[in-house]
């Protein structure tokens, strides 16, 4: 057991995470705990069905009263297992004496019902504490917060859910043929059969659920350890305190739980004092004026009716204008329809190009920039081609394939009303151009585009040359502005 | 650099940060617009902050705060808010007919599993009075015989629902059956066996009280009943039995991809339909309510209407928003 | 080694590794639990509105059990992010990659609810939630959602009160980081408590290893 070792990251988190840090560790460990779970309410259930098998309803609820019989050793498996020490289930068993003894007859009898048993286990059962001292530690920790109950009233409600999803669904499965009436009706009836069958599914869904339930108090406990007494850094100074204090090297490393919970558990070796110098620490922090704790109960009392009698009789509403409102609805309702209808009419006449289309709402949604340039009429210099040229001749290849490209689409954008959606990427404006324009546009088109994208991102420029023969398809092309 | 120099310098950017997040947590129409430009700004360099602040392991207090604040710069910039009536539109005109042809293979197979139980027990009760009982019990039979029997004024309302107004029964449709259509999408996710279950379970019910009441001779009131809302109405369920078919695939053949990816790509395709089956069952449920009720108009008018409604209905998802990329 | 934790890490396309904590099965059960009274309680009063107006008011009710049904979830986590039960839980549903939900993965993860209720109240989906890493019912693994804690952590408090001092050993950064953070929460704890642990790594005894160790920290944090 080493602290360098701890496989999850107790760290500082609302209650409710850190229940949710508890159903993570079910879920890594689910196979080993749940194996651990029927090891010891397996027989119970066998001395059950053997005992009372003439009240199969009594049978379930015995093994379920005895729910803290089997959930110590769960417990235990996991503080060991949380400092990467993963029992064997003979080891395990060889404590079962300690691990179960604590508090046990009270567990069973008179806390059976506490709300916030899985909570409350890892104080009784890892910290070895009793009585009042016992007491005020789980005050000093629970303050403040429900989680632990809810944990509780959750884990009884998950637990009836699965059991009636798995009954339900094999009731589902059986054909109707061979089900003696309804299946609501077996559910509700005495059938031996559905009975066993329902106590059966029981089983299982608390073992399904035990495992969460048990890690669930487990990690909401260490996290209340955390926010409250920063017992995160406490394993974190543990961990360095050889080298601060090399002194005390002996067993630092080796301590794990034993000190961390001042466990009751024989642990390693180093349980007698470790034990000793917990409890004291234990105790000092206990003493500290800021665990003093005061609460405030607020619950709702009947004080009873305090209007009269007669106001409480139900005003009588004159109903007549209901039919007319109702009426008007209907119309309203017809003359959505008929509005919708004649829409839908519309755009199929639209769609067969019966219709001139609207050239001026197209015009007013082009784009004014694509990918970063700027694409309006305004933005260009009157004579284009000799601009392109201009920039050539100075060497600036970029510029001028730029500006070649920016000019292209505002022609076909604004001259010739290709729709180019502003999130458009170069390669779709080729495929918008290639499927609207002209095959010697497009063709134009995808060379531009070709020169400008390596030009652009792969920074390969393109030779003169070829700039100089886009400028004169360009010129060809679009040389005078263009109205359709 | 030690982590208080950091502090004291980055301060001034966060505080920004923080304050132009609030400002577009505000309602639009209060907002200062101006400085909002800077959002894109600040947080790449926020982020880069906060990069720096884990690389360097400063204190998890410190940590958490910047990673607070990237989240909730994140938020703000990859959220999409689009006009919704715009959206809305686009998914009439374009979206979702589109998707339908883009899955027209399940669609084909989904009215199969509708349509051929639902012929097939058609003819059945069609030929033989007493077979209807091997579906519904002596009860639904006798209840529904009243429902489209001539004499009853009202066709197509059971006995107890008699004096439901118009309206009521349009809310009653709209609950009902766009619930069916929901359903039967989701469904899918028991791996296709319970769309499956639901097409082939309604088909024969339709089918089966279809051919026992024309062999009953009520043609007269139960087919001038359905025919102005059958269009819509079957039509609905066979997509959204498409949609949850699609689900079904994801899960039993996801094929190059992780099942868990196909799982939400097909959600996503499938959500369109949903969308779109919703859309005509509500348009459905008007006329069922509305149109189908109205015992005045001459059964000629309504196979008519009927007639326009379903050959506008195939124009539609055949051909509407075709050319359109797929929104 | 790997430690077990609740979040879940995803990468922005500004190359920053941001971390949701995702909540369980516990938290999102009773925010269920929450909405559903909510809803319950919505439709209770409409129907005492609705209902006596018989006709018009039947045929209103109907429509708003339908969108109660279906679209309450979806209505409230598209425009607020949350539903008013899961905002009660302090939680939010979003995308995989962090973004605010839109509508399409809402109405996905709320229509397959049907599935995850099968066969009686949320069965399947309480399994699946049981048994998937990130605590996805069926819905959430179709819709690629995530059901997150909304609400922000502390604010970075740094101030030191303490002579910085220079450490005695190397740290790894992670030892540092202790120290950084015990500088941080030491205000909020038990005074006594306090000593304790600095007297961990101390020699000192009582406030002066609290000096000590504040000091380490200083030293760590703003340097001499």
């Amino acid at each position: 057991m080493q602290l360098d070792r701890i496989s999850a990251n107790v760290r500082y988190r609302t209650p409710w995470e850190g229940v949710d840090l508890g159903f993570v560790m079910a879920r890594q460990w689910f196979w080993p705990l749940w194996r651990l779970w029927f090891v010891t309410a397996l027989p119970l259930t066998l001395l059950a069905v053997v005992l009372l098998h003439q009240w199969p309803w009594a049978t379930v609820l015995m093994v379920w009263w005895f729910k803290p019989l089997y959930e110590p050793l769960l417990l235990f498996w996991l503080s060991r297992r949380l400092f990467g020490e993963e029992l064997t289930l003979r080891e395990t068993l060889g404590q079962w004496r300690s691990v179960l003894r604590p508090r046990l007859f009270s567990n069973l009898t008179l806390r059976r019902l506490s709300p916030s048993r899985s909570f409350f286990m890892p104080v009784s059962h890892l910290e070895g504490l009793r009585g009042a001292e016992r007491r005020k530690r789980l005050q000093v920790l629970s303050g403040g917060q429900s989680a632990a109950t809810w944990l509780t009233v959750g884990g009884i409600h998950f637990e009836s859910v699965l059991q009636f999803s798995f009954l339900l669904l094999v009731l589902f499965l059986i054909p109707d043929e061979l089900r003696p009436g309804d299946w609501m009706e077996m559910l509700a009836g005495e059938e031996p059969l559905v009975t066993w069958l329902s106590n059966a599914f029981s089983l299982l869904a608390m073992s399904v659920i035990a495992p969460f339930y048990v890690a669930g108090g487990f990690a909401l406990y260490l996290t209340r350890r955390s926010v409250l007494e920063a017992w995160d850094l406490e394993l974190a100074f543990r961990r360095m305190a050889p080298r601060f204090k090399p002194a005390r090297t002996a067993a630092a490393l080796l301590l794990g739980c034993a000190l961390l919970f001042g466990m009751a558990w024989p642990a390693a070796d180093t349980w007698a004092l470790d034990h000793a110098e917990a409890g004291q620490v234990i105790g000092e922090v206990l003493q500290h004026e800021d665990f003093g704790s005061r609460q405030t109960e607020k619950y709702w009392r009947y004080i009873g009716d305090s209007r009269k009698e007669e106001e409480r009789e139900r005003p009588q509403w004159d109903m007549s204008w209901v039919p007319i409102v109702a009426e008007l609805f209907e119309y309203l309702l017809w003359i959505g329809a008929a509005v919708l209808l004649g829409w839908l009419l519309l755009y199929l006449l639209r769609l067969t190009d019966w219709l001139p289309q609207r050239r001026a709402a197209r015009a007013a949604a082009a784009p004014s920039v694509l990918f970063g340039l700027p694409v309006t009429p305004e933005s260009l210099p009157q004579d284009v081609a000799a601009a392109v040229a201009a920039l050539l001749g100075e060497g600036r290849v970029r510029p001028a394939l730029s500006l070649l490209y920016r000019a292209t689409l505002v022609r076909l954008i604004h001259d010739h009303h290709v729709r180019i959606p502003d999130s458009a990427t170069e390669g779709e404006c080729q495929r918008i151009v290639g499927g609207q324009r002209p095959a010697a546009e497009g063709d134009f088109f995808s060379r531009l585009t070709r020169a400008w994208v390596w030009c652009a991102y792969g920074h390969a420029a393109p030779a003169a040359d070829d700039i100089a023969a886009l400028t004169a398809s360009w010129q060809a092309l679009y040389g005078a502005p263009a109205h359709e | 650099m030690k982590q208080q120099q950091f502090i004291d310098q980055q301060r001034p950017l966060w505080d920004d940060f923080r304050r132009l997040a609030d400002e577009l947590d505000k309602p639009p129409r209060r907002r200062a617009q101006a400085e909002l430009a800077r959002l894109p700004e600040l947080y790449r360099r926020l982020c880069a902050d906060y990069a720096l602040a884990r690389h360097r392991h400063y204190s998890s207090g410190l940590v958490e705060e910047l990673h607070d604040l990237v989240q909730r710069g994140h938020r703000l910039l990859y959220q999409r808010k689009s006009i919704w009536l715009w959206r809305m539109v686009a998914f009439v005109w374009s979206g979702f007919p589109n998707t339908l042809r883009r899955h027209s293979r399940a669609f084909w197979l989904a009215t199969a599993l509708f349509y051929g139980p639902a012929l097939a027990m058609g003819l059945a009760c069609y030929f033989d009075g007493d077979f209807i009982y091997t579906l519904l019990d002596p009860f639904e039979v006798a209840s529904m015989e009243f429902m489209y029997d001539p004499a009853n004024p009202l066709p197509g309302r059971s006995e107890d629902r008699a004096s439901a107004s118009d309206f009521a029964m349009f809310g009653y449709y709209i609950w009902n059956n766009i619930g069916i259509g929901f359903r039967t999408f989701a469904s899918g996710m028991l791996a296709g066996v319970g769309t499956v279950f639901l097409l082939l379970f309604n088909g024969v019910a339709i089918g089966g009280v279809a051919g026992h009441l024309t062999q009953l001779g009520f043609s007269a009131t139960f087919w001038t009943f359905v025919a102005g809302h059958s269009a819509f109405e079957l039509t609905a369920i066979c997509i959204s039995g498409a949609a949850g078919l699609l689900l079904g695939k994801a899960i039993l053949a996801p094929g190059r991809r992780s099942r868990g990816e196909a799982l939400k790509w097909a959600a996503l395709e499938a959500v369109t339909l949903v969308m779109g089956a919703a859309l005509l069952l509500l348009g459905a449920a008007f006329i069922e309510a509305f149109w189908s009720s109205n015992g005045a108009v001459a059964p000629t008018v309504k196979y008519m209407v009927s007639a326009v409604l379903w050959t506008a209905l195939i124009l539609y998802l055949g051909f509407a928003g075709r050319g359109r990329d797929a929104t | 080694m790997l430690q077990l934790d609740t979040v879940h890490t995803f990468e922005t396309p500004e190359g920053v590794d941001l971390s949701l904590r995702v909540a369980g099965p516990l938290p999102r059960a009773l925010a269920w639990v929450l909405d559903t009274l909510i809803r319950y309680t919505v439709l209770f009063v409409l129907s005492m509105v609705l209902l006596p107006l018989a006709e018009l008011g039947v045929g209103t009710f109907l429509i708003m059990l339908f969108l109660m049904e279906w679209f309450y979830p979806v209505l409230f986590e598209v425009t607020r992010g949350t539903t008013p039960g899961k905002k009660a839980m302090g939680l939010a549903v979003v995308h995989d990659n962090g973004t605010p939900i839109g509508w399409p993965a809402s109405l996905i993860r709320n229509l397959l609810r049907v599935i995850d209720f099968f066969p009686v109240l949320y069965g399947l989906g309480l399994l699946s939630m049981l048994i998937n890493r990130q605590s996805k019912r069926l819905g959430d693994l179709a819709a690629g959602t995530l059901v997150v804690y909304a609400e922000a952590a502390r604010r970075a408090d740094t101030t030191i009160d303490a002579e910085a001092r220079t450490l005695p050993v190397p740290l790894a950064v992670e030892e540092q980081r202790a120290l950084l953070d015990f500088a941080e929460r030491s205000s909020k704890l038990a005074p006594g408590r306090v000593e304790e642990l600095a007297e961990i790594i101390s020699t000192e005894r009582g406030p002066a290893a609290v000096q000590t160790v504040l000091g380490y920290a200083r030293w760590l944090g703003n340097g001499r």
